[in-house]
């Protein structure tokens, strides 16, 4: 079953690509969109090879999918690949069929799970995806509503680590996006890796769609000057919400103002019981205190976000990937994008969880001993 | 206050003293068979008079009856003459020095079978939730040698050991329980034969004087020699034994309401920073006062009304019981044992050094004025009912 599938999709790979116009008129057409759902089976490989689909698919749409797996080969799964799925054609041509109770389901577990843990990465894709739906139409008039975001959909470039020369961004000179990108990239201690696919998505321009949402989110830190904090993150969400209406936008926007909310004012809780031993406090004053600080600048940052979401022009169609050499402020400007009411703390490290370190004299004898060593082999 | 007894107690010359507790009421009746007989320490040569904790040691040789007349050699011959004369507290009662290990161990060697309950019932069962605490603040880790002073019963040793075992997965980690009351440390022993830790490298009992950890004691007879029919009532315990704790030997060294039995707390706290090593940290945990003046008003009255009748009552014995309450009101304030702590050597938490070196940091904002210095170099529990000190040695 696994060598049949295997053997298709080599198959359907040395075909020729057709050509972007062809594949534009596919996209749009009805037919294709009607098809999508009933079709799965026989446009995308299975990951789970659940029904062998024996005749030859139409070449039209299998073509579609050659497209996108020549552009999408190149890119690594980030994160855990299952074995199953590395051992499969293509990760990027797996599918994960879900049924509305199974995506209501995951919304709900995967957001209450993220408020827990905003560390995990794969759950807010799945998220990401599996909330999509209600707004994918508003987010592909978006696209739609410029020439560059029409091109976007034709051409589907992607940026991740492999698509982008960071050296060569860094040579750019300051006030260049490519090199303002890049600084910002080592300022808040991230790299331009890919995302996990969405595989949740039924069809592959839906895929895009989600691909280039979360490929843009950091460009949206950038050019509204937010760092990777809670408090920056909350910031960009808002203004995702209200320009792209995603529910995931407003989910993490909601929680992340809960996490701000929750950890400015609970100190304040514990001191009202009055320094009761027994209650261990997760943070540190110096932490309590950021959070406070936080809170405040929330209260004018929020305003602004959701006001510039409506004002500025879809940030969502913006060819990153040609415009590397321009004017980071022309950008700004030529979108609508004003600098923030109030000053945003900068990404400060990884904070939290506090260095488990061994007892104090076991740390001292090990230094001894390794002065001794050094000392013994400079001898 | 003072009961006839105590008066009794203290009219009396030295040399015709008997075990006080016994003598105190004539017609007191025992139902407990796990008390020392009297009078059953063999005659030793003394030690010097500087003493400390309770223990009913050899120092127990010039009770030997009334008429003897022996006179205390304790007080004459020895290194120790220049510390006699000198008073010390036994409660409320100034008593000469070298009576306090003598009283202060009969008080332990009464109380030793009724320990656990007694505590029980006197803190209404927080003094575990204290001990708890104490235990996961200091988060023993990765291996250590804990010297548990004062430890009789093995409340913290056995805690010491399970939190290493559960939070870090440690079973290299060894807990030497210490105390100068061999009754005390049999207890212990029972109470650990029913753990897991009974017969591993991990635990070991040692007879000891805190003040001086480096002069081994002599073991009474009947702990050297096990018991021949063993029963529930008089269980197989090896014989204990009396090592000499060397310096720089300890990783943590705690002492849990021990310290205010102890006649000379200095001499303690020296004997700890010499048996730590560098990176060693000193942990007391040790009844305190009451922050709240209202509180420790009435913490006061039950303290004084409440607790020697249940020391009648569980344990048959109101002096010890009383002895207990007075040693804690004469005990010093928070910050003045920070102090002395401070004095000894160690470096209190409120230290850049301690907190370099990762001592974990008490809360600020307990010390009043004029104690800033020693702000946040303690933990209050229970409004200060009961109190945690540390400090670490370089």
């Amino acid at each position: 079953m696994m060598s049949t599938v295997a053997a298709r999709a080599a198959r359907t790979r040395a075909r020729q690509p057709i050509p972007p116009l062809l594949s534009f008129v596919t996209l749009s057409s009805p037919a294709f969109h009607q098809q999508s759902d009933a079709r799965n089976s026989a446009l995308v490989l299975r990951k789970y090879s659940r029904s062998t689909n024996d005749h030859e698919p139409t070449t039209r749409s299998e073509e579609m999918v050659t497209t996108t797996t020549t552009s999408n080969t190149a890119r690594e799964e980030r994160g855990k690949t299952s074995p199953i799925s590395s051992s499969s054609s293509s990760s990027s041509t797996t599918y994960i069929p879900t049924t509305p109770l199974g995506k209501s389901l995951l919304t709900l577990s995967s957001s209450l799970l993220l408020l827990n843990n905003p560390a995990r990465g794969d759950l807010l894709s799945i998220l990401t995806q599996v909330s999509s739906p209600p707004s994918l139409p508003h987010l592909l008039q978006l696209f739609n509503s410029t020439p560059s975001g029409r091109r976007l959909l034709i051409e589907r470039p992607s940026i991740n680590s492999e698509t982008v020369d960071l050296d060569y961004l860094s040579n750019l000179p300051r006030g260049k996006l490519g090199r303002e990108w890049v600084e910002w990239l080592k300022e808040n201690n991230v790299g331009p890796d890919g995302r996990a696919e969405a595989d949740y998505m039924a069809t592959a321009e839906d895929k895009y769609l989600i691909q280039r949402y979360r490929e843009s989110h950091d460009f949206y830190h950038l050019l509204l000057r937010m760092p990777i904090t809670t408090l920056g993150e909350t910031v960009v969400k808002f203004f995702e919400a209200s320009q792209m209406r995603m529910p995931v936008a407003g989910l993490s926007a909601v929680g992340g103002s809960l996490r701000i909310l929750s950890s400015s004012l609970l100190p304040s809780i514990k001191d009202l019981l009055n320094s009761n031993p027994s209650i261990p406090s997760t943070s540190s004053p110096a932490q309590d205190r950021d959070s406070q600080k936080d809170l405040i600048l929330l209260n004018e940052l929020i305003p602004w976000a959701v006001k510039l979401g409506v004002e500025a022009k879809p940030l969502i169609t913006i060819e990153w990937e040609k415009r590397w050499e321009e004017d980071i402020e022309a950008l700004r400007a030529s979108y609508g994008i004003t600098p923030p009411p109030v000053n945003v703390p900068p990404f400060k490290g990884r904070r939290g969880k506090k260095k488990m370190v061994g007892w104090p004299s076991k740390v001292l004898k090990a230094r001894a001993d390794r002065a001794a060593a050094k000392a013994k082999a400079a001898a | 206050m003072l009961s006839p007894s105590i008066k009794l107690r203290l009219g009396r010359s030295i040399s015709s003293r008997v075990v006080p507790s016994l003598q105190s009421f004539p017609h007191t009746q025992r139902y407990y068979s796990d008390r020392p007989p009297t009078g059953s320490f063999a005659t030793t040569p003394t030690h010097p008079s500087s003493s400390s904790s309770s223990s009913p040691s050899s120092h127990e040789t010039h009770r030997m009856g009334a008429g003897e007349g022996r006179a205390r050699s304790v007080g004459g011959a020895g290194a120790g003459g220049d510390r006699v004369g000198r008073t010390t507290h036994f409660g409320f009662k100034d008593i000469r020095e070298e009576e306090k290990e003598t009283l202060v161990g009969s008080v332990f060697s009464s109380v030793a079978s009724s320990y656990d309950v007694m505590n029980d019932a006197m803190s209404l069962g927080i003094h575990r939730l204290w001990k708890d605490h104490f235990v996961s603040k200091l988060d023993p880790r990765g291996g250590i040698n804990i010297l548990d002073v004062a430890g009789g019963t093995g409340d913290i040793a056995l805690r010491m050991l399970d939190h290493a075992r559960l939070k870090h997965y440690d079973r290299e980690t060894k807990v030497t329980i210490l105390d100068i009351n061999p009754n005390m440390l049999s207890q212990g022993q029972k109470r650990m034969k029913q753990t897991m830790y009974w017969n591993t490298p991990q635990l070991s009992f040692q007879l000891g004087n805190a003040e001086m950890l480096g002069t081994p004691i002599e073991v009474p007879p009947q702990f050297s020699s096990p018991s021949i029919a063993p029963n529930s009532k008089k269980p197989y315990l090896p014989p204990l034994e009396s090592k000499p704790i060397e310096s720089e030997s300890v990783d943590l060294y705690t002492i849990a309401f021990g310290i205010r039995n102890c006649t000379h707390i200095d001499k303690v706290l020296e004997e700890a920073y010499r048996v730590l090593k560098p990176g060693g940290v000193f942990a007391c945990l040790e009844f305190g006062k009451v922050s709240v003046p209202l509180l420790a008003e009435l913490y006061k009255q039950y303290s004084f009304n409440l607790i020697p009748t249940l020391g009648q009552l569980l344990a048959g014995d109101r002096d010890s019981y009383q002895y207990l309450i007075e040693s804690i009101e004469r005990f010093p304030t928070q910050p003045e044992f920070a102090r002395m702590i401070s004095r000894a050597g160690f470096h209190l938490p409120n230290s850049q050094v301690a907190r370099d070196l990762g001592l974990p940091s008490f809360p600020k904002g307990s010390a009043t004025r004029g104690d800033e210095d020693v702000d946040g170099a303690w933990e209050d529990l229970t409004l200060g009912i009961a109190s945690i000190w540390t400090g670490i040695k370089l």
